[in-house]
């Protein structure tokens, strides 16, 4: 950061060295101006990280006495239930059904919609009003076209073949259901990451390609793609956060149910917390949703880091 | 435009509910005509839909209010300002991007409820003031802003507090926009950290609200209530989406991992 500062005097035009104030106040100002988002990132975003640290080695009793030091017993227990391991289980699955799905269909639509003008602003905003909806709303119509014995879902595959799957009755069925449903709300977002990343990539790139004769597939498996990398990365971080962080459709679907099947990370941590008022289980949970999240963070620090370099 | 067509299906059958009687949609009559309109007010008489819109613009409104002030100065500040360990305090603020306020609804609940600002909409916009994503839209934004512009004013005089107000924030306006849209738009639709947050029905927000809604009304099948319940919440957002289309695209396409 010296080093900024001492380039910064060289490069200035004399006539401002002369005005310019003292190092010393540049600081303060720019501490003044930090003050607020700094504030609330610490109460927010930072203490929580102690409390629930601190919290996940304690027992609160129900009487409202003061809780008390347990060690890692919290953790010792939940890795001893049946339940917690079954969680973990129904995040990692939904997690690796959601995420590349929605990434894949996604750049699916963003490659289909990409250079016809006019069929691309309609298909566009099909394909991505679900993002601006409430999450428990989109639950909320799927809710009822889903529904086993009125769902028009369910009523239209009877119809056509004859069968139909228990979509939120049947536990395996369950958690793919819910995952299917996070991939319609989500994946025209993604849509539209790969969308601009396509625009950036020069046509005549393509074109030269196309010219020696290549066909559609390879030139998106060897220029199209490669070129989309940096935005595929950064699209599937997203989604990958997007998959831990998102769990309000299960509230209106399944409630976690059935027999647990579609109950993930974030709703255990809910219901622990805010229904069972079991505090230091909670806290755990958070501290390993912190965990996880953390080293989705290292992954891609780095690499977002490469993207701000590039802006500057 | 065919893989585009099934996203227009829950749409349809959503419009189509909402104006059929339940009974005989759970038969399998998909529309009756002429249209009933028997849901809406039923639902508009079932659950206080006012009120829960004017906690949801107060929420929103008020929160962006101040996250704009908030962002404007950190990302001037990380943008402009030389100051030893700036990097540092980027990597802080950027890191919140992994670390969004519904992760952590359990300690942000209970310093809220020691703060004293449990079950208040002051305390559910708390968490959201510094803004991870806010910060590093503006610093990208003063940051493409040739310096030459802080040199002239500075040469006439003008100090740094006027300089920015005056000359820079106009030139970031495109960016105060985007971030401005996004903002609105989650926490409009935010559900989990108000359903935590909030308790009394007078602080409630439209998705809690809803939520509630449907569950009360799901046992009964009454599919046409849940759809003029859902409609009556989403019609807003759809309506100004249709008129203000490519504002929305461009702000979302801008986003990323937002927080």
């Amino acid at each position: 950061m010296t080093t900024l500062g001492a380039r910064a005097e060289i490069l200035t035009v004399p006539s401002l060295v002369a005005r310019r104030r003292p190092r010393r106040t540049v600081a303060g100002l720019a501490l003044a101006l930090l003050a607020p988002t700094l504030i609330f990132l610490l109460v927010f975003t930072y203490w929580p990280l102690v409390v629930s640290a601190v919290g996940s080695f304690e027992r609160w009793s129900r009487t409202g006495a003061a809780p008390r030091f347990v060690g890692t017993e919290n953790y010792r227990e939940l890795w001893r239930d049946a339940l917690f391991r079954q969680v973990l289980r129904n995040t990692a699955a939904y997690v690796l059904v959601e995420g590349p799905l929605a990434v894949f269909l996604g750049l699916a639509c963003a490659l289909a919609v990409d250079g016809h003008r006019r069929l691309r602003l309609v298909a566009r905003a099909l394909v991505f009003h679900p993002v601006l909806l409430p999450t428990v709303a989109i639950a909320a119509i799927w809710l009822f076209l889903l529904n086993p014995v009125s769902g028009p879902v369910v009523d239209i595959m009877i119809r056509l073949l004859g069968w139909a799957p228990n979509f939120l009755g049947e536990p395996r069925a369950a958690l793919l259901t819910v995952a299917l449903v996070a991939v319609y709300k989500n994946c025209g977002l993604y849509m539209l990451f790969f969308l601009a990343g396509l625009q950036a990539i020069p046509r005549d790139l393509q074109d030269g390609a196309r010219v020696e004769g290549a066909s559609e597939w390879r030139v998106f498996r060897h220029v199209t793609w490669p070129l989309l990398g940096p935005v595929s990365l950064y699209v599937g971080i997203t989604a990958a956060l997007d998959a831990l962080r998102n769990v309000d459709h299960i509230f209106v679907l399944t409630r976690g149910g059935p027999a647990n099947a579609t109950n993930v990370l974030l709703y255990e941590t809910y219901l622990k917390a805010f229904e069972f008022w079991d505090t230091g289980r909670a806290s755990a949970l958070t501290v390993m949703m912190v965990v996880a999240l953390l080293g989705l963070a290292v992954l891609a620090m780095p690499r977002l880091e490469r993207g701000i370099h590039y802006e500057a | 435009m065919l893989l585009a067509l099934p996203f227009l299906g829950p749409v349809v059958f959503l419009l189509l509910a909402a104006f059929t009687p339940s009974r005989e949609f759970g038969q399998g009559r998909y529309w009756s005509f002429p249209p009933t309109v028997e849901n809406f007010t039923l639902a508009w008489q079932s659950a206080p839909f006012v009120l829960y819109y004017r906690n949801t613009v107060l929420y929103t409104l008020g929160l962006l209010a101040v996250q704009l002030v908030t962002v404007t100065l950190a990302g001037y500040t990380l943008a402009r300002l030389p100051f030893r360990g700036r990097q540092t305090v980027f990597y802080l603020v950027l890191l919140q991007l992994f670390l969004p306020p519904v992760v952590l609804i359990l300690p942000n609940f209970l310093t809220l409820r020691a703060l004293g600002l449990a079950d208040t909409l002051v305390g559910l916009a708390l968490p959201y003031v510094a803004s991870a994503y806010g910060v590093f839209l503006l610093r990208q934004g003063f940051r493409s802003i040739p310096k030459e512009y802080d040199e002239a004013a500075m040469l006439d005089g003008a100090g740094r507090v006027r300089l920015l107000w005056h000359v820079l924030v106009p030139m970031v306006r495109p960016h105060l926009a985007a971030f401005s849209v996004v903002s609105l738009i989650y926490h409009w639709n935010e559900f989990l950290w108000p359903l935590v947050a909030t308790s009394s029905n007078s602080v409630r927000v439209l998705a809690v609200g809803l939520q509630s809604f449907t569950r009360a009304s799901e046992s009964g099948a009454e599919w046409g209530l849940i759809s003029a319940g859902t409609l009556i919440v989403i019609a807003p957002l759809m309506v100004v989406f249709l008129l203000f289309q490519r504002l929305f695209i461009e702000s979302f396409t801008q986003s990323g991992l937002k927080g």
